[in-house]
């Protein structure tokens, strides 16, 4: 079931790319198998072994937390959406 | 009028637009590479009146950015810097200045008494206490931040769409002295401006419910939709957000 992923900001930097398309059947396994084909984003996302509070995800524009977090099913078509605040002004 | 000729010859703007700008009040909260770029245009816009709130002096490492502030200004309080130029640039502008730390107490009369409130803040503790504020007195808060080359905005209307605790739950970790590129505070300060005209004046399609992230070293602008959270602990608790 592949979702389209938009990565912005740091996530994109690390990836290399702004979109990828990943096979995963909820949101848990898609940011597991981000983090297996990257190491710098598998830092970014996780702080020890747990997703970081303050990493935004919203999957077709709603964010996760008002769904089931990272056990949010996805399907075929979704779109999730990955970025974190910056801060400066 | 004649200052404003050729932005009231735009479609929709006119006389009316001209003269809500001149009726309104605007709470600008910092006065560093966001909020100077954002008052700035404002002021040229015609809007009525500015409330410049900066507790900082200004320093020389402020300069690449917060174009209000000179060479000859730095020591001087940023809301005298920045008062001080912008009645330059147009002295039909009304203009009222606080040295001061915004505060869950002096924010609640500080945002009474505007139309609408600019973020040009540095750090989630007060963009946190902005959006609660804002929320509860029913005023609009138009939210930018930005570091390096990267930047976002959003606009957020208590009735209308997520607040800034929907978007972003938590703040990112606390950094000194976030790498900033000039051009990306004033972009984003400009950005931020032009919502608030286009609130002031009712033309547009204001950044309600859409975050606009901004990538100057690819210059790539893309939207992701947001949607208000259900269980958002600030605007659902309140219930003040309407749908």
């Amino acid at each position: 079931m592949p979702v389209r992923v938009r990565l912005f900001g740091e996530f994109r930097e690390a990836a290399g790319v702004s979109e990828i398309s990943v096979d995963a059947k909820n949101v848990g396994e898609l940011l597991e198998k981000l983090a297996e084909e990257c190491g710098r984003l598998k830092n970014l996302l996780f702080e020890g072994g747990r997703l970081r509070k303050y990493v935004s995800i919203f999957v077709n524009h709603r964010s996760i937390l008002e769904q089931e977090e990272v056990e949010t099913q996805l399907r075929d078509g979704d779109t999730v959406a990955i970025f974190s605040p910056v801060a400066g002004g | 009028m004649e200052r404003y000729q050729r932005q009231m010859t735009i479609r929709g703007f006119g006389r009316e637009g001209q003269r809500r700008l001149e009726r309104s009040r605007v709470l600008v909260v910092g006065l560093g590479g966001l909020g100077c770029s954002a008052s700035l245009y404002l002021a040229a816009a015609g809007v009525g009146s500015l409330v410049l709130v900066d507790p900082q002096r200004v320093e020389p490492s402020n300069l690449n950015r917060q174009v209000l502030h000179w060479d000859r200004d730095v020591g001087k309080p940023k809301t005298e810097s920045a008062g001080e130029k912008l009645l330059a640039l147009n002295p039909q502008l009304v203009v009222e200045t606080r040295k001061e730390e915004i505060t869950a107490r002096n924010l609640v009369k500080l945002v009474e008494k505007v139309d609408i409130v600019v973020d040009g803040t540095d750090n989630y503790a007060a963009r946190y206490l902005l959006n609660e504020v804002c929320l509860r007195s029913h005023k609009p808060f138009v939210h930018g931040a930005v570091e390096g080359f990267l930047g976002q905005v959003t606009t957020i209307l208590p009735s209308r769409g997520p607040c800034l605790r929907c978007i972003f739950p938590r703040p990112p970790p606390e950094k000194k002295n976030t790498p900033v590129l000039g051009a990306t505070a004033g972009l984003v300060g400009c950005l931020e401006a032009m919502e608030t005209i286009k609130l002031l004046t009712g033309l547009g399609e204001p950044l309600i419910g859409r975050l606009l992230i901004l990538d100057g070293e690819s210059m790539h602008f893309e939207e992701v939709k947001v949607e208000r959270r259900a269980g958002c602990p600030v605007c659902s608790v309140s219930g003040r957000g309407g749908k």
